[in-house]
């Protein structure tokens, strides 16, 4: 009994912790939102004119239609793929070669982000990058083209960064999910007659759907948040053809020191990624039920 | 009883001198710039490293006070880097920055005003040279007079820099294309900006992309340059009814600009902004694909490896770069002026005007203040810019063209002196033009017509909006007015 105690006890200083250092800025941002502050003296209050700005801001809106673009591709081709990659692990015979091809699944994470995207880059160089060079070598030389420098190209050239979509932690949420169902229930296919398509409709993607779902918000959530990408390819040009919210967000806030916009956006971004998620486990719970 | 008062006595004894040394030991944090003494790497192999001897020269004179020399991180912009530094009140006590960006950021308190200590004898400058009696008498007033801040009536900064930009050009390149490489005037290799563009389409019919350059909005810098040198010269005419009273040829500050807006004296629906946006139009074609996105580094290693036969660049550092790298003959030139064979507009203009210049300078934060150590502070940037030691950190690594009286000019610098007696551009970037959201959203919109995303019509309908608004509230910010200015 009184370990329990204190395990209750003990658990109180990672929430402290987590209150001090991740809700409290998460919530001082609903604050902010509401106030001109330029990150110091100037500190005012305004308040719902963010919100209001927000509504007639071009660069929000090019920003939001561009992230919707990019989140749809993202989350079909990294829910996907994963799902395809688990699936042909979880069904080879030798646990030897499964176990390797897992290590190769999972190698990417201990790449640097920063790497991989300096490497994109060098790909899509116009004058020496390795796309425009194969183009050539192939006798496709018409098409070379400066793949993040046109508004036609940028976000499907930044859409197939990390190209193949085999993200690691969505791999092996999936891969988790299919290792769970038993045997037995794919054995009782295979007697039945099904096949591979139809033991993957009717046996593997429902029984995975939690895991799958699981899977999509994450990269929902991480796509939103992610606007390293962005800035480290693009800054959000040619012009704001491939500007999203949340490279406007750090650019409102450390370019033009107007935290208070910054935090609006921030909160406007918290809101819709919390409707997202809860909409998808409703379908999601609907759709097992 | 005895023992424990002993005790405590002893204590006290030891934490009173601890407390006592710790008061008196004073450290100065100073960020230097293109001067920060680095460790080789492969691609700076012979970094400047004369900070570390003043440092240490100047402790070993001044027992009790370390200076610590700050390097500004590389990943992430300055302007990001001081807004963090500042606002966790962690500032260095001295930091090297652009004067445009502390007239920008002065409305925060974060610099402390020089006006009085330039004023003072400099004791660390020789007798009988410039600036022994009154420290500002070592630099020249037109450095003064750049960095001036009109509105506030103070000088916050210490400029011993001087830099110009320059088109480093590929000899051979050109020579191989058929293409002249004699200058056509003093600093340029062509008389006017027509002839640039016609010979700048030559090289393109010869095969290659004329000009390695960047509107990356991340490093905007080269476009900025003609940016702000080419409105100059379509405004020509107007220019001296913008100024503040008084005033001589200078590079506008944001209160005369936004004042000119707000008045109705420059206007996106002017002919001569129409025009000013046709000169830009005509000479994207010459830019290499991807400018808008390209960083500087990407231009450079285009024209080092002979990619592409000319680059707009840093007259200094990039000078010492290409010195270094190149395998080729080079040479700089400088932009040609913009006449009336391009607009009307500039019919009276006579010359190129001068990007850069006196830009970047010591400033002392509001952390010497707070700490109270200002003048011990002040007094480390006396030390640091007296010619004595200012002229030993320009010749161990001749990074830009020192201002005070008394030094030299660099040899590898010395082709760029005659840029850098061109007239100060009266429009600046388009950042301190009028605000960072007017330089952002600018170059952004640009970038939208020279990709054909809006057209021309949508362009000054966007401009002349963000224009307005920007004026506005830089205005409105400072509490300014604008009742100074006469058409």
């Amino acid at each position: 009994m009184w370990r329990a105690k204190w395990l209750y006890l003990a658990l109180l200083i990672p929430v402290a912790l987590l209150l001090i250092f991740e809700w409290l800025p998460a919530f001082s941002a609903l604050y902010n939102s509401l106030y001109i502050w330029n990150g110091g003296k100037v500190h005012f209050y305004v308040g719902l004119e963010h919100y209001e700005r927000m509504l007639s801001d071009r660069t929000f809106r090019v920003a939001i239609t561009n992230l919707v673009g990019f989140l749809f591709f993202r989350v079909v081709m990294q829910t996907v793929l994963p799902f395809f990659a688990a699936e042909m692990i979880v069904n080879l015979r030798s646990q030897r070669w499964s176990y390797w091809w897992k290590i190769i699944f999972v190698f990417p994470m201990v790449v640097p982000t920063i790497l991989n995207y300096l490497i994109w880059r060098f790909i899509y160089n116009p004058q020496v990058g390795l796309l425009n060079e194969g183009l050539k070598l192939v006798g496709l030389g018409e098409y070379t083209h400066a793949w993040l420098g046109d508004p036609l190209t940028v976000m499907w050239a930044l859409a197939f960064v990390r190209f193949p979509w085999l993200p690691t932690l969505q791999f092996l949420i999936i891969l988790g999910g299919l290792q769970t169902i038993p045997k037995e229930v794919h054995e009782s296919a295979a007697i039945d007659g099904a096949g591979f398509w139809r033991r993957l409709f009717y046996i593997d993607i429902p029984m995975t759907r939690r895991q799958i779902t699981l899977a999509m918000i994450l990269t929902m959530i991480f796509m939103t948040q992610r606007f390293d990408l962005f800035l480290v390819m693009t800054d959000g040009g040619p012009g704001y053809s491939s500007m999203v919210p949340a490279l406007q967000l750090f650019q409102s806030a450390f370019n033009f020191l107007e935290f208070g916009y910054a935090s609006a956006i921030g909160v406007v971004l918290f809101v819709a990624m919390l409707a997202l998620t809860v909409i998808n486990l409703r379908v999601s719970a609907g759709a097992t039920n | 009883m005895f023992r424990r008062l002993l005790l405590v006595s002893l204590f006290l004894l030891i934490f009173g001198a601890f407390a006592g040394y710790t008061q008196d030991e004073i450290t100065i944090f100073a960020t230097v710039g293109a001067y920060y003494p680095d460790e080789p790497t492969e691609n700076n192999p012979d970094p400047p490293k004369m900070m570390n001897a003043i440092a240490a020269e100047y402790e070993a004179a001044n027992p009790g006070v370390n200076i610590e020399l700050v390097d500004v991180p590389s990943n992430i912009s300055g302007d990001q880097w001081r807004s963090t530094v500042f606002n966790g009140q962690n500032e260095p006590h001295i930091i090297v920055n652009n004067f445009i960006r502390v007239w920008q950021e002065q409305g925060n308190d974060w610099y402390v005003p020089l006006n009085d200590y330039i004023e003072m004898p400099n004791p660390y400058i020789p007798e009988g040279t410039p600036g022994h009696e009154r420290w500002a008498d070592s630099i020249p007033d037109v450095v003064w007079d750049s960095t001036y801040h009109t509105g506030s009536g103070n000088q916050y900064v210490v400029t011993v820099n001087a830099v110009a930009v320059g088109f480093y050009y590929n000899i051979d390149l050109l020579e191989a294309a058929g293409i002249d490489t004699e200058f056509d005037i003093d600093y340029s290799l062509w008389a006017d900006w027509e002839t640039m563009i016609a010979e700048m389409g030559a090289v393109a019919e010869a095969g290659y992309e004329p000009l390695a350059m960047s509107m990356s909005t991340a490093s905007p810098y080269t476009y900025n340059w003609f940016d702000g040198t080419s409105l100059t010269s379509m405004y020509i005419d107007h220019i001296e009814s913008w100024w503040e009273p008084g005033a001589s040829w200078h590079a506008l500050n944001q209160r005369e600009f936004a004042c000119a807006i707000h008045n109705g004296l420059i206007s996106a629906h002017d002919d001569a902004f129409a025009d000013w946006l046709g000169l830009l139009a005509d000479f994207e074609p010459m830019w290499v694909d991807g400018y808008a996105v390209m960083t500087w580094d990407e231009a450079y290693r285009l024209f080092i490896t002979g990619e592409v036969p000319f680059l707009l660049g840093n007259a200094a550092s990039q000078t010492l770069n290409v010195t270094r790298d190149a395998d080729f003959n080079w040479g700089i030139s400088y932009f040609p002026p913009v006449t009336e064979t391009t607009s009307p507009h500039a019919a009276n203009n006579e010359s190129a005007y001068l990007v850069g210049g006196f830009t970047a300078g010591f400033t002392v934060t509001d952390r010497a203040r707070r700490e109270g150590v200002e003048e011990q502070v002040v007094d480390f940037l006396m030390y640091l810019t007296a010619q004595p030691q200012w002229g030993r950190v320009v010749t161990d690594s001749p990074r830009s063209i020192p201002t005070q009286f008394g030094l030299d000019v660099p040899d590898a610098l010395k082709p760029t002196v005659a840029f850098l007696e061109l007239p100060i551009r009266a429009l600046k970037d388009p950042d301190p033009r009028l605000s960072r959201r007017y330089g952002e959203d600018h170059r952004r919109l640009m970038q939208e017509y020279f990709t054909d995303q809006i057209d021309l019509e949508t362009l000054i309908a966007e401009e002349d909006r963000l224009m307005s608004r920007e004026a506005r509230v830089v205005i409105a910010e400072n509490e300014w007015t604008c009742d100074f200015q006469m058409e």
